[in-house]
């Protein structure tokens, strides 16, 4: 396990190493093997991940949801189970699902965006509510 | 009045009358900060009451807890006391359901804590942390929310959509307000309220206590805003966008009456509406401390009393 020191005591786990591999997925497009994740990760930063480094973290994000792995011949290829887009929007998700008042952000929401996006955001929700009204 | 009398009483006094009582109290919106404190002593008065209660029950004259200090003291010559079925069976109910309350109440903790921590891992991999506030991440949204997971180093969250629409001096509003609900630990509060009624449902003072306190402790986060950077400032700032408490708190769902937001956009926008009131918060601190002192003492009363063998 990587623990990183941050300085006023507190320890965060593998924080930093955590989200470079969730990027550098999340930029690839296609599931990478560790050594190709590695590669991809170590050349964003000063300090160099060991494979089995990589491995270990990776293997930890599949175990909590985070990543996909599949085999290939001898080897795994992970890949995020979701995309960046989805994964802040079920974020965004989390944290309206508890607020009681969820009418005043959606409000204003709405009175921000352009007409254009406007329509666009309509037609999502159209496509979005049509399937669920005909199976109800 | 046996001890026994007093505390079944007072823990009834304080379970099923006081949490009504509070959340009818027009003054409760008026000094947020007395009044979380008001409930604080009810639901900690109750559950004191409670604990001793079965404490009680348990090492009286028909109690288990007697009944094993008996036992082990008379095996000896191959007898035991006089038994006493019906309390012996009402006592076992009683530690029983005191036990399955606890179940509930530790699941239900942890279960709020999973959640909070899982949303944790997911915020960490998508949001930008700014170089000149050390204590806010910003989450790339176009909704305008703004809102704290305790427990991480940089705890409060918000949104772009939020600093998109916020100058400088509302943002100072918000995070004022946010760190208040950090600073005095709102989200522990709430988080065992929540846990304590799920287990006891059946108090009306924990059922109350829930729906009530978060809006109590949100215009209690207000009022240290308001302090810091005007009244007008944070109602301006409530308006573009909602301020949460702590998602996933396990704080279930309500429908209030009057939009929450509008309730506290009211008191932020009347004069009068805010007051503060040194004997009322005088009172209610010596109130507070009774309500779980009282039963604490009788309890310990009892149980120092207690001679061993009898």
């Amino acid at each position: 396990m990587v623990r990183v020191g941050e300085g006023d005591g507190q320890v965060a786990i593998a924080g930093p190493l955590e989200r470079a591999i969730m990027e550098a997925l999340w930029d690839a497009q296609k599931p990478l093997l560790i050594r190709e994740l590695m590669e991809k990760v170590n050349a964003g930063s000063a300090k160099r991940s060991a494979y089995t480094t990589v491995q270990t973290v990776a293997d930890r994000l599949v175990q909590k949801g985070f990543l996909s792995r599949t085999a290939d011949r001898n080897a795994w290829r992970y890949a995020p189970t979701r995309s960046r887009e989805d994964h802040v929007a079920q974020v965004m998700a989390e944290a309206l699902a508890e607020t009681t008042d969820r009418g005043p952000v959606l409000a204003r929401f709405a009175e921000t965006i352009d007409p254009q996006d406007a329509h666009r955001l309509l037609m999502e929700l159209a496509q979005r509510s049509a399937p669920t009204e005909s199976r109800s | 009045m046996s001890p026994l009398a007093e505390l079944g009483a007072i823990t009834l006094a304080l379970g099923v009358g006081a949490g009504p009582l509070l959340s009818r109290s027009a003054w409760c919106q008026r000094i947020p900060r007395v009044a979380a404190l008001a409930w604080l002593g009810a639901l900690a008065g109750t559950l004191a009451g409670l604990v001793g209660v079965v404490a009680l029950v348990s090492t009286g004259r028909h109690g288990l807890a007697h009944r094993a200090a008996e036992w082990a003291a008379n095996c000896w010559h191959h007898h035991d006391g006089s038994g006493a079925p019906a309390a012996y069976a009402f006592n076992g109910a009683l530690l029983l359901s005191a036990i399955a309350a606890t179940y509930v109440a530790v699941t239900r903790y942890r279960r709020t804590v999973a959640q909070r921590r899982r949303h944790q891992e997911a915020l960490q991999f998508v949001v930008r942390l700014p170089g000149d506030i050390d204590d806010v991440c910003v989450l790339d949204h176009p909704l305008p929310v703004a809102y704290c997971v305790p427990s991480r180093k940089r705890p409060i969250v918000v949104s772009s959509g939020a600093l998109d629409q916020l100058d400088d001096v509302q943002l100072q509003a918000v995070l004022a307000h946010e760190r208040a609900h950090l600073r005095y630990r709102h989200h522990l509060f709430l988080t065992t309220v929540d846990a304590l009624a799920a287990a006891l449902f059946w108090l009306p003072t924990f059922r109350e206590g829930r729906r009530c306190l978060p809006i109590l402790l949100e215009m209690a986060a207000d009022d240290v805003a308001a302090r810091r950077c005007g009244r007008g400032t944070v109602a301006v700032a409530l308006r573009k966008l909602a301020i949460a408490p702590s998602p996933l708190g396990g704080l279930a769902a309500h429908s209030a009456r009057r939009s929450e937001i509008d309730r506290r956009l009211a008191r932020l926008e009347t004069p009068t509406a805010i007051a503060d009131n040194g004997r009322l918060r005088r009172l209610t601190l010596v109130m507070a401390v009774t309500s779980v002192a009282l039963p604490a003492l009788i309890s310990a009363g009892w149980l120092a009393e207690m001679p061993f063998f009898c």
